[in-house]
This record gives structure tokens, sequence and C-alpha cells, in this order.
């Protein structure tokens, strides 16, 4: 055996016993299950409605929010000339609980600084999502280098002074292809040992809806696939138990459109139940639910037409396998005049007092914030009608 | 940690701007000092700033970042076509080729939907890819395929060490542009290895 067989050997048995001994052991996500009080019941029932993204932009879209620790909650929304558009940044601004009043709006994300951090060309941002990490402000958000929304990626900056300065901005690698097309728009999930689940879907050739698991640090641990294809994207993840989880998905299908699909989680959250087409209409467009009392009692708001953004409504379904009730109409469109999806990607934010803030589209001029408490939410449940 | 160093990713960057050009272009015709030049042209374009950004912004922006096969493969390309520098040998190419190409099969069709199966969450974790590579290394061994078996362990030994931003042992192990060269590389006949002289057996 020659020295130099000898040495390649060495390296060999080297590089892989380090390897071998730092082979990672990923956990399986156990989810924190949140609770929710109604102590609100007390008072009177409350619907307050208010533009809240300002005149800064001439388009706005795809608003998110948190409750931070101290009460108040802090939106984030992205907006620029249009949609796409090399101006568009990341906004934000905070509803003070102290005295219901809303702060001015911060620029949060500009494509400049992602650029800067990530050491990448940006050429557009996109959905923000966020997170509330013990003394910490998780804020992912889209970004495109090249192309269109297919070309996505999702990066994450954290803010330790609960959002008026933001961390270095760090890219998320999820996909092995240019890590193109990772885009969020619903909120992630945090786990019982500090692991954060985040709702991430993908739109280049496939788009189906997957979860990516993070590590403290941010960095992709793993991930979970829950469909595939060319059906479903943008998945609300809700947490049935630790282990257990639910997904609401937008219709993105060809050949079976028109209809909310759901899935179940199973023994593994790398195992799904097949995409289940609910009584729910879908017209391709993004949901966001809340659960209430018991994990599977559920808040959900969505477009209730097949084929059309013209409402903004919101259904209720007392427990698993209960029939969708239509709650309320926050939006409908009365004019006959050609509109291009007036009202859409709703989020909604259920605060630990039990009360909710529903935040959407509207006519992507304005971001609408809706406040309704608990009073509010009975009035509309004695006077919901069944879904048919 | 390569990525979270601007001139380490930047030079990374370099060496597949090169070996695009390197298998482009006719290089090993052109005089010595007119090669010199074009490297060290493209060098400059690459890492020094276009418009608001450093060239290398643009093309990381479309490639992403460089596996660690491919930086060892770049490396190798460039000294062989323009300084006839041979690290390794003929078979050692084509193995690499047909490698390449076997596990873009088995990754991007399944990590871009084709199934509920995706392959890429089977490199955050997997102990068997691992024991696939180390098999795959000692067979290289054995032939004396030394360029490829210490490639493949630079890699493991990589993703072990976190160097790239990834933790995903396949973003080590191949990526599109690497694809791309390889198959590139084999429609010009004139990239192959011959004998290797560093690793002469």
């Amino acid at each position: 055996m020659t020295a130099i067989r000898l040495g390649v050997l060495l390296v060999i048995a080297s590089g892989f016993t380090l390897a071998i001994s730092t082979l990672p052991a990923v956990q399986e996500p156990a989810f924190v299950v949140p609770e929710y009080s109604a102590d609100s019941q007390d008072s009177g029932p409350v619907l307050e409605e208010a533009f809240i993204s300002g005149d800064l932009t001439s388009e706005v879209h795809s608003a998110t929010a948190i409750e931070l620790n101290n009460g108040d909650i802090r939106v984030f929304w992205y907006g620029g000339k249009r949609e796409g558009s090399k101006d568009t940044s990341i906004y934000s601004r905070v509803l003070k609980r102290a005295d219901n009043s809303w702060s001015d709006i911060d620029e949060t994300m500009t494509r400049q600084t992602v650029a800067r951090d990530t050491h990448r060309y940006i050429r557009k941002l996109g959905n923000p999502v966020a997170l509330v990490k013990g003394d910490e402000i998780w804020l992912f958000f889209v970004s495109v280098s090249v192309g269109g929304w297919a070309g996505s990626s999702t990066n994450l900056s954290v803010s330790r002074d609960n959002g008026a300065t933001w961390g270095p901005v760090k890219r998320l690698i999820s996909s092995p292809f240019m890590n193109i097309s990772t885009l969020v728009k619903n909120a992630p999930l945090l786990t019982e040992n500090g692991d954060v689940v985040l709702p991430a879907y993908h739109e280049f050739l496939g788009k189906f809806a997957e979860l990516l698991q993070l590590d403290s640090s941010g960095n992709v641990l793993n991930k979970y696939r829950i469909s595939h294809g060319r059906e479903a994207i943008q998945p609300t993840l809700l947490p049935v138990d630790t282990t257990h989880a639910i997904a609401f998905m937008r219709n993105t299908s060809a050949s079976q459109p028109g209809k909310l699909w759901f899935s179940r989680s199973q023994e593994q959250l790398a195992d799904w139940t097949p995409l289940e087409a609910l009584a729910l209409p879908n017209p391709d467009a993004a949901v966001s639910a809340a659960q209430l009392n018991t994990p599977e009692e559920l808040l959900l708001v969505y477009n209730d037409h097949p084929s059309e953004r013209d409402d903004i409504s919101m259904a209720y379904r007392p427990g698993n396998d209960a029939a969708w009730q239509l709650l309320h109409q926050f939006e409908k469109k009365t004019s006959t005049k050609k509109e291009h999806n007036p009202y859409s990607y709703p989020f909604l934010l259920q605060t630990h007092d039990g009360n909710f803030h529903l935040f959407y589209t509207w006519k992507r001029k304005h971001i609408k914030h809706v406040y309704f408490n608990r009073a509010t939410l009975l009035d509309m449940l004695s006077s919901a009608r069944p879904k048919s | 940690m390569i990525s979270a160093t601007p001139l380490l990713t930047g030079l990374t960057m370099v060496l597949l701007c090169l070996a695009c050009t390197t298998v482009l272009l006719p290089l090993n015709r052109v005089p010595l000092a007119v090669r010199l030049l074009l490297i060290i042209s493209i060098t400059l374009a690459v890492l020094l700033p276009l418009s608001d950004y450093p060239g290398w912004y643009y093309v990381r922006s479309i490639f992403g970042d460089c596996s660690i096969t491919a930086l060892f493969f770049y490396v190798a390309l460039i000294l062989q076509q323009n300084f006839s520098l041979q690290l390794y040998q003929e078979n050692e190419l084509v193995l690499l080729r047909w490698l390449v190409l076997t596990a873009s099969i088995l990754l991007y069709p399944f990590a871009l939907g084709l199934t509920q199966y995706d392959s890429y969450s089977f490199g955050f974790t997997s102990p068997w890819l691992t024991g696939v590579l180390l098999m795959l290394t000692l067979g290289c061994w054995y032939r004396k395929y030394y360029f490829l078996a210490i490639t493949i362990t630079a890699t493991v030994a990589a993703w072990s060490l976190q160097l790239l931003e990834s933790l995903n042992l396949w973003d080590y192990l191949i990526d599109p542009a690497l694809l791309l060269i390889m198959v590139l590389t084999w429609l010009r006949p004139s990239v192959k290895g011959k004998k290797n002289i560093l690793f002469n057996p």
C-alpha cells in the first residue's frame, strides 16, 4: 500500500468519522397548543373597522399580525407602487392596548436591507408572517430575485425590542433547486422545545403545501410535505394537540377547483390525509382560521364564492365533523362594476383575552382592520345559518 | 462558514463563472497570456460592484450557493483546461457525471412536488445517505479514484461543519449549476481527464 493510498484512506476515515459523530437528530415537533380565555364576555358587543395602512404606497397587500407580550398588536404588510414593483417594502405599525391608538407606520424591511444582509440581488419583497417567541419577534417574509412569485425565497429577521429595530436578515434554505419557490402566508407555530413550525408553500412547477421545522437560530431542520402536485398552497396550520395538526389550504387545482382544501396530520407530521374538499367554497384564495374553546371549534375567514374574491366572510364549525355555519360577512361587493379580487388575504388574530382582530386587503388600496369581541361573536353565533 | 463570509462566497461565484467560461469557450486553444487576462477580468467583474451590488450577488441570486462537490470540480476543471494540471482521471469524470445525473434525477423531480415523497427531506437527518456515500467513497478509493474519494469526503465533512447556509446534505452534494456544467462537459469532448498527475496510481 503506497503512502498516497494510505493517506487518502486516512482522510476518508477522518471525514466520515466527523460526519457520523455529528449526525443530527431532529425531534418530531411537539406543538404548544395555545389557550384562550373569554374574559371579555361581560362587556357589550363591539365591532370596529378602520383602514390602517395609510397612504405611503399606492398598493398594499397581505397583512399579518401578532399580539406582543404587552398586549399591543403589531401588524405587518407589504406595499409599493403595485404588487411586485421594485419599491415594495414591508411596513408595520402597532395598535397600542393602553389607549387603543395606532403608532406611526414604520418601513420595517426594504429590498436594499435584504440584499445587503443576504448578499443577493433582491428585486421585490412579498408576504410577511410573524411570531412572538419569548422576548423576540420573528418576522418571515418572501423575497424575489429573479422572475415572479414562483422564484421566491423566504427570509427571517428577529427583533428583540418589540419591532423597534431588526437583526440581520437570514435566508432560509429550503429547496435544492436554486432555493427557489418557498413562500409563506400564514402564522407559524411554536413547539415545546423551542423549534418553530412554519407553514409554507411551493409554486414553481408544483403547487403544494409543506411545513418547515426551524431551530432556535432559524435554521431549517426538516421539512414535512402536506400535499403534492399542483393542488393546494398557503396552508393555515392549527394544532389539535401536541402531536397532531389540521390544515386548510387554498385550492389551486385545475381539475377540482372551487372548494377549500383540508388535511389532517396522522401519526407523524410527514403523514397527512389526502386533500379533502370541504363544503366551503374557495376561489383560489387565501384563508385564515382561529380556534375557540376547543382545538376543533373553529372560526374561518374566507371568500364565500367558488371563483370570485367579492366578499370577506366568516364561518364557524362547532367541532370535528360538524357542519360549517356562515356567521358574518364583513364585505360584500354590491356594485356591478368589474373589479379584480377586491377583498382578499384575510388574517385572523385571536388575542389572549379571547377577542379578535381581522386584517385583509381592501381593493389593494388599503389594509382593513376589523376588531370584534367575544360578545359580538356570540351575537353572530345566535344568528348563524348552516352552509349548504 | 463559507456562506457567512462574503469574500469566500464571492470567490465561489468566481469559480462558477470561470467553470462556465471554461466549458463554453475553447480556452485551451488561446495563448496562456490571453487565458490569464480573461480569468483575471472575469474574477474582477464578478467581485467588483456592478451598480449597487457586486456582480456575484446577481450570480448567487440566480444559481444559489455552489455545492462542495461543485467547488472541487470547478477548481479541477479550471486547472485541467487552462493550465494542463490534471487532478482527476477520465474515468473519474465519467463516474462523476453519472453520479450527479443520478442524484439529480433522485432529488429534483421529487423536491419539486412530483409525489408526496420528498427526497430532499432525506438529506436533513438520514444516516442512510451518509452510509451510501461512505460505501461510494470506499469504492472510489478501492478503484484509486482519489479525486472523487476526497471530494465526497470533503462534502460530508463540510456538511458536519455546516460550512454552507443549508443544513441539508443534498445541498453540499449537488446543485443545478453543477448539473448544467456536467451536461456541458459531456457535450465538449475536449473536457476530458487524462492521467492524474497528483495521485498517479
